[in-house]
């Protein structure tokens, strides 16, 4: 496949354009009954919604179902990336009692808006996919965890799956196999951190969401202690395309190492925000300058993060000519991430961008470990005190001890999430901070005063700050 | 599942190879061996949480390096492992995370109560940077109560959690939860009226900084490196927890656990953590008192004993023999009674003596019924191992609350089976399975049991579903048995009758081992009862045998054989199964004399009052009821009173009998006669206890018995009366401290919803049982067709309710204005 040439869903924005379409170029449809008229998703016809797992049911044992979602190279698309063939291959065959398939719809990144449109617009597709998984890994049940602010994402889906359950297609007879498969929409209270996969179980056993300690991994010992696959709903969502079009069909898009294709959502300061179905490997400049429009007039890229509010930033133009895949965009200085990009165009203060962001994570932190918890105020107050004029020059080493101390120190990855960012904006954008603090009255009494480089904590004036 | 080897793997720490327990997380093991690692969040009792980072460990696998640092509180020690805890990468990253702790706590060391004993302030002064970075505001909430006896302090909090861990993997009550989120986030507490704090103190302990402080002891009771320590003995049950009594100026400062691994791991229950403020109350006694004809007059002791020999002696002079009855509870020191036994035989000459409670009913102690008691004895370890742990009457959480709550945690964390044997539902029936039973019916249900694990002679559905739940223990069983077989019209057939039970569970699990513990109703009536029988236990002597129980001690009172009664810190008013008779026994005697630190309903009933001092004031050995000998020691405090051994040694003189021999002297002979008895010196006794296999000379035979006594039930329209022993009661201690008064104590009578309705009773309704008054109470865990009492109330004392042993009573509404409550 050539490079560059990206597979433009229907060329509209805000419609269903899951890998499926890549097939059969059709619209997503919200209800069976519109499957049905338009001779989709029906059983027998061609092609068709509920095939792929009706063949996987009556031809296909889970093994089977691995190997060839093995063979298609498909990578998790919640974030970190992960063969999705080979997460499922962990559970435990022989384990006696249930297990559970647990789809992470809680898509609380900044910038992210991907999964809430499979869940809007193509559902079925999405419940396919998980009774293909569910056959794969030999469960049950599905839960499937939607952020508590989509209303839209929960009453539509809940719609689908009242669907399938009068059609039989879930149920304890599935598509008169005799299988057992049951799929529960649940909902979160609109807590970031329970888009981390453990704290989504803590939260879907009802407890509060803390992350919880791994080892014991959740395919192992997941949702009520019980071996759970976690998978983001655009992976899972992928899964009837595999087995429909064969891994063949997924393998020849995008790179080697990162084959298929991803939805990238594009916000920030193009013309055209929006989201569209790509394959791997296509140059961000493409996304941003044919998809989404370009710039606006006169503007000049300052910087660009890739994969949502928890990437670093990548500096300057240079970022137009990063591929956009997984080791591209760790090559260029960032990460995919969750494949949201945001734009920041030379009218943007990177030290408001970084306020911003240190508030989401300081009020998002769930409080369990100390580094995440408390560095994450810290950065937010250091970022506020700059912003009102308070700033010194010893604010930005100490924002990286900070970082230091949180970055691979916390107990889940939102504490990297939280640092990262901020990191790359000290180390890549220093004159915005730098042009803040200039500017601070703090920072000239103490120039005044000869003391420009001083350590503010050991001096006199600020030591009345530290009562309480 | 029986107490298993454990297993070791060889690691490289810092270059050197270092042996630790495999199923252990490294932190522990290489804190054992002198490796300074901090950390906060981790406690052995939970499962770790890896929440303050501070425990972070570089390590390798066969050479190679995890990217991450990684918590060595939750890593397990492995083949191939190496960990270097001293690199700069590790320094670094402790100096990082200890000024994240640091930046919200206030710098008020000097004034903080935990000053001393303060993790986070000693890993400061070991790993901290020494200056601060952070200028920002700090966060700042009020001070909130948690429960009766607890304060937190937000500010100093650092979010480590363990306390919200131990609410919720421990004692289960979930009194702690985390509100909020992020840095806003705070510990919250929801007490409600209903809530008895069980193990709340616990928290104290665990917390690493002094967010949590205890109430009564914040800002008052001195720092910590002024106070004495003594290692002492709890006293309030037969657990034997282990504490440290700490003293200052000659006061108590408070009690804390100590930590014996066999006995309590460090729990300590609340009840006896903050019964100290008893010791030094005001209310205790320092002088004696004499009621004399409706008037009370307080005398010096000397001037007392002087009196009360005087009076002692003349019916001595006019009765020589078996004329002066001796009882004594069962929270004195073994040496005490010893003493106690010198003088009832050697002074009174009286066979009329008994110390303890009883556990064989009115009718005494047996041979066969001591050798059942004895029998299949085993340590707490053994029994918190056991795949299976059966409790038989016996409401664990009340009566020995560590135990109760060790088991717990095994059945939760270990996956071990814990059965109750039960007339009422309580907190020990929670991860429980358990079986009800009539009240008054155990020995029936018992009986049926063994029939039916037999396989011969008639069983009841209840007999049938505790046999079914015996039928297969696993690899091993503890039965538990406790106040509901002690106060049992029956208990002597009962006691036997759960022996006939243990070689029935052997024989239908194919010869695994049972064991059968007795939980004593008091914290020293194993050593009571090898005073009562220490000629049966110790060397043959002649001298006079114990007549076999308080019950016949006291009919003996009440049918006129007995001039004089002794009654030592016994309250027997309140807390004797039958009050009608303690009530005749002192109308009948011509002399009473009580000895005890505290007035109470019996005190006052008795001509001479005599000062004691407390648990707390004396030296003396207690036996628990795994049978491990322990030296309570006497506390860095002034008395004032003397101890029941000085007092019979000033009575003996003041009567001319001679001096009956020191505390010493009293271990001597035990240690002397008794052949397992600890070998070591009383003065320098073990401090976590000997563990003793009793052995005594019994001349026991029996046959089992397989008929069952007739099924006892309520009357029409009465409800069976279940006197049952709370941990809070009024016990000396617990009436007089003023802590505990914050606390709402069980005495209410606590009936089934369906009961008051069909009675037209609604909750709050004062009622009537017999001629005592309470206030009902609807619990869905009383049993229709019951009512459950406090058996140990002053003001409304159980014993007064009807007739001893089993009572049904009619309950109705008390007709008096103004009793809503």
């Amino acid at each position: 496949m050539a490079k560059g040439n990206p597979i433009l869903m229907n060329g509209i924005r805000h419609e269903c354009i899951t890998p499926v379409s890549a097939l059969d170029n059709e619209i997503g449809i919200r209800s069976l009954a519109d499957y049905e008229s338009k001779a989709r998703y029906v059983p027998d016809g061609k092609p068709g919604g509920y095939r792929a797992i009706q063949h996987v049911l009556n031809n296909m044992s889970p093994e089977q179902v691995i190997d060839e979602v093995k063979a298609s190279g498909l990578r998790g698309k919640g974030g970190a990336g992960f063969p999705t063939g080979l997460k499922w291959s962990f559970v435990p065959k022989d384990h006696l009692g249930p297990k559970y398939l647990a789809i992470n719809g809680d898509e609380g990144e900044p910038g992210t808006f991907k999964d809430r449109y499979i869940m809007e617009d193509c559902p079925h597709r999405l419940i396919e996919g998980a009774m293909i998984a569910m056959h794969a890994i030999g469960a049950e049940q599905t839960y499937c965890y939607i952020r508590g602010e989509f209303y839209d994402s929960l009453r539509l889906l809940d719609e689908a799956v009242k669907e399938c359950y009068a059609k039989g297609y879930l149920g304890d007879n599935v598509f008169g196999t005799g299988r057992r498969m049951h799929f529960q929409v649940h909902t979160g209270a609109g807590a970031y951190i329970c888009g981390e996969e453990t704290s989504m179980l803590s939260s879907i056993e009802g407890s509060r969401g803390h992350p919880k300690m791994k080892p014991p991994f959740p395919a192992i010992e997941g949702v009520f202690r019980k071996p759970t696959i976690i998978n983001n709903v655009e992976s899972i969502a992928c899964a009837p395309a595999i087995i429909d079009a064969g891994a063949g069909w997924f393998t020849a898009r995008g790179t080697e190492k990162s084959p298929g294709v991803k939805i990238v959502s594009v916000s920030g300061c193009v013309r055209n925000p929006g989201w569209w179905e790509i394959e791997y490997g296509t140059p961000i400049g493409v996304i941003v300058n044919e998809l989404a429009g370009g710039l606006l007039p006169g503007r000049k890229l300052k910087g660009l993060i890739p994969g949502g509010s928890s990437c670093p930033v990548i500096k300057g133009e240079a970022a137009f000519d990063v591929p956009f895949d997984y080791e591209g965009c760790v090559a260029g200085g960032s990460m995919l991430g969750s494949a949201a990009m945001i734009v920041l165009d030379d009218s943007i203060d990177m030290v408001g961008v970084m306020r911003n962001f240190s508030k989401f994570y300081a009020h998002e932190s769930c409080g369990k470990c100390t580094p995440c918890r408390e560095g994450t105020r810290w950065m937010l107050q250091i970022h506020q005190r700059i912003l009102d004029g308070g700033g010194t020059m010893e604010d930005l080493d100490l924002l990286i001890d900070i970082i230091n101390g949180i970055e691979a120190k916390s107990f889940c990855p939102l504490g990297d999430a939280a640092a990262w960012p901020v990191r790359s904006a000290v180390e890549r954008f220093p004159e915005d901070y730098i042009a803040w603090i200039e500017k601070s009255s703090r920072f000239n009494a103490l120039k005044a005063d000869g003391n420009g480089s001083a350590s503010p904590a050991g001096s006199e004036e600020t030591a009345g700050v530290e009562a309480n | 599942m029986a107490i298993r080897a454990i297993e070791y793997v060889t690691i490289e720490v810092d270059g050197k190879p270092v042996s630790l327990r495999k199923d252990k997380p490294i932190l522990w093991g290489l804190r054992d061996k002198g490796y300074d690692i901090p950390y906060f969040c981790a406690h052995k009792w939970l499962d770790p949480l890896g929440a303050c980072r501070m425990c972070m460990v570089k390590v390798s696998w066969n050479g190679r390096p995890m990217p991450k640092l990684q918590i060595s509180c939750a890593m397990l020690p492995g083949e191939g492992m190496s960990v270097e805890t001293n690199i700069e990468e590790v320094l670094t990253a402790r100096r990082e995370q200890l000024e994240f702790h640091l930046i919200n706590h206030p710098l008020e060391c000097p004034v903080c109560d935990k000053g001393g004993e303060c993790m986070l302030q000693d890993q400061t002064y070991e790993h901290g940077c020494g200056e601060g970075r952070y200028t920002e505001n700090k966060k700042v909430r009020p001070d909130r109560q948690m429960n009766a006896y607890i304060q937190i302090n937000y500010k100093r909090c650092i979010h480590c959690k363990r306390c919200v861990g131990f609410t919720d993997e421990i004692d289960n009550s979930h009194l702690l939860k985390m509100v909020s989120r992020g840095a806003e986030s705070w510990i919250e507490s929801y007490p409600t009226s209903d809530d008895l704090p069980y193990f709340s103190g616990n928290v104290i302990d665990i917390c690493p900084v002094g967010a949590l402080t205890a109430s009564n002891y914040r800002f008052t009771m001195g720092r910590p490196w002024e106070q004495e320590l003594t290692a002492s003995v709890a006293s309030l049950d037969s657990t034997g927890v282990n504490i440290w009594l700490n003293g200052r100026l000659g006061h108590v400062a408070r009690i804390i656990p100590r930590e014996n691994e066999g006995v309590d791991t460090g729990m300590l229950d609340d009840a006896t953590r903050f019964s100290w403020e008893a010791i030094d109350d005001p209310a205790r006694l320092r002088k004696a008192l004499i009621h004399d004809e409706g008037e009370t007059r307080r005398v010096k002791l000397a001037m007392a004993e002087a009196l009360c020999a005087e009076q002692l002696g003349a019916v001595l002079s006019e009765h020589p023999a078996d004329s002066v009855g001796l009882i004594a509870g069962g929270n004195r020191s073994t040496e005490e009674y010893m003493s106690l036994r010198h003088f009832a035989t050697r002074v009174l000459d009286s066979r009329w003596y008994s110390f303890g409670e009883d556990l064989a009913g009115p009718e005494g102690m047996s041979d066969v019924v001591l050798e059942a008691l004895l029998a299949g004895n085993t340590s707490i370890e053994h029994i918190l191992s056991a795949s299976t742990i059966l409790t038989i009457g016996s409401d664990l959480w009340e009566e020995a609350p560590v135990l109760g709550l060790r088991a717990n945690v095994e059945v939760r964390k270990r996956h071990r089976r814990l059965v109750n044997l039960r007339s009422h539902g309580s907190s020990a029936d929670d991860f429980a399975e358990y079986i009800d039973y009539g009240y008054g019916n155990l020995l029936r249900t018992v009986r049926a049991a063994v029939n039916a694990l037999n396989g011969n002679g008639e069983t009841t559905p209840e007999g049938e579903r505790l046999a079914e739940s015996l039928r297969s223990v696993g690899d091993d069983c503890a039965i538990l048995y406790g106040s509901e077989v002690w106060k049992d019209a029956a208990a002597r057939e009962l006691i036997v009758a759960i022996q006939d039970l243990r070689e029935a569970v052997r024989r239908a699990n194919d010869g695994c081992s049972v064991y059968t513990n007795p939980v004593y109703p008091a914290a020293n009536s194993a050593g009571a009862l090898l005073a009562n029988w220490f000629t049966k236990f110790g060397r043959p002597a002649s001298a006079k045998e114990s007549c076999g129980g308080v019950g016949r001690v006291l009919q003996a009172a009440a049918d006129g054989q007995l001039q004089a009664l002794v009654i030592c810190d016994y309250d027997l008013l309140s807390s004797y199964p039958d009050r009608a008779l303690v009530e005749k026994a002192l109308a009948r005697v011509k002399l009473a004399i009580y000895l005890g630190s505290f007035e109470n309903p019996t005190s006052q009933r008795c001509r001479f009052h005599m000062p004691l001092g407390t648990w707390a004031h004396i030296d003396g050995s207690v036996v628990s009821l795994e049978w491990r000998v322990q030296k309570r020691r006497r506390g860095q405090i002034d008395s004032v009173a003397p101890s029941l051994t000085e007092l019979v040694n000033g009575l003996s003189g003041e009567l001319g009998r001679g001096f009956l021999g020191t505390t010493e002297d009293m271990y001597g002979q035990l240690r002397h006669n008794i052949e397992f008895w600890p070998r070591d010196e009383f003065t320098d006794f073990p401090y976590k206890g000997v563990l003793v296999t009793p052995r005594a000379r019994l001349s026991a035979s029996r046959s089992p018995v397989k008929d069952l006594p007739a099924e006892r039930s309520a009357g029409a329209g009465e409800l069976v009366l279940i006197p049952k022993s709370f941990l809070y009661n009024d016990r000396d201690l617990l009436a007089n401290s003023p802590v505990f008064a914050r606390v709402a104590m069980p005495f209410h009578a606590f009936m089934n919803t369906a009961d008051m309705q069909a009675q037209g009773i609604s909750d709050g309704d004062s009622v009537a049982l017999g001629n005592v008054q309470l206030t009902a109470r609807g619990r869905d865990w009383v049993r229709s067709g019951s009512v459950v009492v406090n058996d140990f109330c002053h003001s409304a004392p159980a014993n007064g309710m009807g007739a001893a042993g089993f009572t049904s009573l009619s309950i109705r509404k008390a007709s008096l204005a103004g009793s809503q409550s």
